[in-house]
């Protein structure tokens, strides 16, 4: 570090009384290659700073280094008026509506209110597909209730479904539903209010052969979360609209 | 800078001229020397103007553009928030993304996933809500409708657990919120802010004052967590009363969306702050 700093100290000490004495000619063309020097980091530093100031500003850093573990008092868990899951992930079968007083339970109501995969398939014309599209599906578990009020029967189906990775099994549950319930043409919908795709349906000609599943005389489909809810009213007479509607409207509230 | 260049020439030429005057004809091969001698140092200074010239701008180039004297301001900005940790998680549940049953799922208090003001800010206690529960309607609240009521049947279909929320004022007068949407499941999140939330080059709903708002891809994500997909957006111009900026964050089982609304510009460095932190606390 040392001779290199002596060496310039030296030549300037030296060149401003050395070189206008001996030769000019030399002297000029020291000066002009310094000048052309000077100029150079100058016109260097000038184009840098541009070159610089035209890139994107580098963002200081934004995150905190590797979050610490808190090791305060344990959550508590919380209850089921603050976390749905909670509730639906606990007794599914005290969600679904009660049986009105005055109504009797038909036999074909599963005592126990559970319905597996495999007694949900068998609700479909092909249950081996229909249960392995529910495989697919994430299906997780379905609660059912059902009463009989002397005019018609009832029944309410609440499927759970897992969503792992079919976040839509549920919306997809209920949606195919609907469309088999609107291949009866002579089939009236109406939207389920509180839903984004529910609907109610009522069949005019219940024991109609067009009807999808005769002896059906209205119904309604939703989901809502991880839940797809199905109501089925037998019968041979058609239902008011109130009559569907407001068990629909009551059992959506319930979820 | 090429007139000092060539003034210098002037200054030498003349005295060029009296030389070869008084030495003798101008076509000596004496002269031809000098002029030879001439345009080699002129030749020399044009290299070493060259060299002197690359080398500078090189070695300025290759600083940190924040060293340099005027590039510095854009660094600042920063808020100072309080030293985040993960909140307590119960003892049989693992971290969001380490639990392999239910992938991205959030066992803390959700309370406690909210960023927390940073300091020096106004901290508006509205958005804590009832016991730090906030009302799905305060949320809805920021948007437009028919964009509003649009939103809220989908948050009611797609199965939403509850919402908090944190909302502070800087000095600077911006304004920031942050939402918290808990739902059942990582995927239902997913499907939920790729398909609804998060569109590619606008948001799914209209956020009150930004009506206009388009996806702002020039902003970076340094976090780096990889679990936690992001999209942020920025509000057109003409700005209203305010301009605003949006980002929605698909956290595991919650989705999180940051606004900040400002009179003149939101910065970009808080913004992304807020994201980077909030992020971090999901993670």
């Amino acid at each position: 570090m040392k001779s290199p700093l002596k060496c310039l100290v030296k030549s300037l000490v030296k060149s401003p009384l050395k070189s206008p004495v001996k030769s000019p000619v030399k002297s000029r063309r020291r000066h002009l290659i310094a000048l052309a020097a000077a100029l150079g980091v100058v016109a260097g530093a000038g184009a840098g700073y541009v070159v610089q100031a035209a890139r994107e500003p580098k963002l200081p850093t934004l995150v905190q280094s590797p979050l610490p573990q808190a090791r305060g008092p344990q959550p508590e868990p919380l209850t089921e008026a603050l976390d749905r899951k909670v509730r639906n992930d606990g007794d599914l079968r005290e969600l679904l509506l009660k049986k009105p007083s005055g109504a009797t339970t038909p036999d074909w109501v599963a005592s126990q209110g559970w319905m597996d995969r495999a007694g949900y398939a068998d609700l479909s014309d092909e249950p081996e597909a229909f249960e392995t599209h529910l495989t697919e599906q994430e299906f997780f578990r379905a609660a059912v209730t059902g009463w009989d009020t002397g005019d018609h029967q009832v029944e309410i189906l609440l499927a759970q479904f897992e969503q792992r990775e079919a976040p839509a099994a549920p919306a997809d549950d209920s949606s195919s539903s609907r469309y088999w319930a609107e291949t009866d043409p002579d089939v009236r919908s109406r939207p389920l209010p509180g839903t984004g795709e529910g609907k109610v349906y009522v069949h005019p000609k219940p024991s109609a052969e067009a009807n999808a599943l005769p002896g059906v005389s209205a119904e309604a489909h939703a989901s809502r979360g991880d839940l797809s809810l199905h109501i089925w009213i037998y019968g041979d007479d058609p239902v008011p609209w109130r009559t569907i509607m407001d068990l629909a409207e009551r059992q959506m509230e319930r979820l | 800078m090429s007139g000092t260049t060539s003034g210098e020439a002037g200054a030498a030429e003349p005295v060029l001229d009296e030389e070869s005057g008084a030495a003798s004809e101008p076509s000596s091969p004496r002269d031809r020397l000098r002029g030879a001698a001439s345009a080699l140092r002129w030749v020399t200074a044009a290299v070493v103007f060259a060299v002197a010239g690359t080398t500078t701008a090189y070695g300025v180039g290759r600083l940190d553009r924040g060293d340099l004297p005027g590039l510095a301001a854009e660094a600042d900005g920063l808020w100072e928030f309080p030293r985040l940790s993960s909140p307590p998680l119960p003892s049989d549940s693992p971290a969001p993304f380490a639990d392999e049953d239910r992938p991205g799922a959030h066992h803390a208090d959700p309370r406690a996933l909210v960023l927390p003001a940073p300091k020096g800010a106004v901290e508006d206690r509205a958005l804590r809500g009832s016991d730090g529960w906030l009302a799905t309607e305060d949320f809805l609240a920021e948007y437009v409708e028919p964009d509003r009521a649009a939103l809220g049947q989908l948050l009611v279909d797609s199965g939403l657990r509850h919402v908090t929320a944190r909302g502070w004022t800087t000095e600077d007068g911006t304004r920031t919120r942050v939402y918290l949407l808990h739902f059942g499941t990582a995927a239902v999140v997913d499907d939920l802010f790729h398909r609804h939330m998060a569109g590619l080059d606008a948001p799914g709903h209209r956020v009150r004052g930004a009506e206009r708002a388009v996806s702002d891809q020039e902003l970076p994500d340094t976090t780096g967590i990889e679990e936690i997909r992001r999209a942020v957006y920025d509000e057109t111009r003409p700005y209203g009363r305010e301009h605003v900026r949006q980002g929605y964050l698909s956290a595991g089982d919650v989705l999180a969306v940051v606004l900040q609304s400002r009179e003149g510009t939101v910065g970009t460095v808080p913004f992304l702050q807020t994201l980077a932190l909030q992020s971090q606390l999901l993670t």
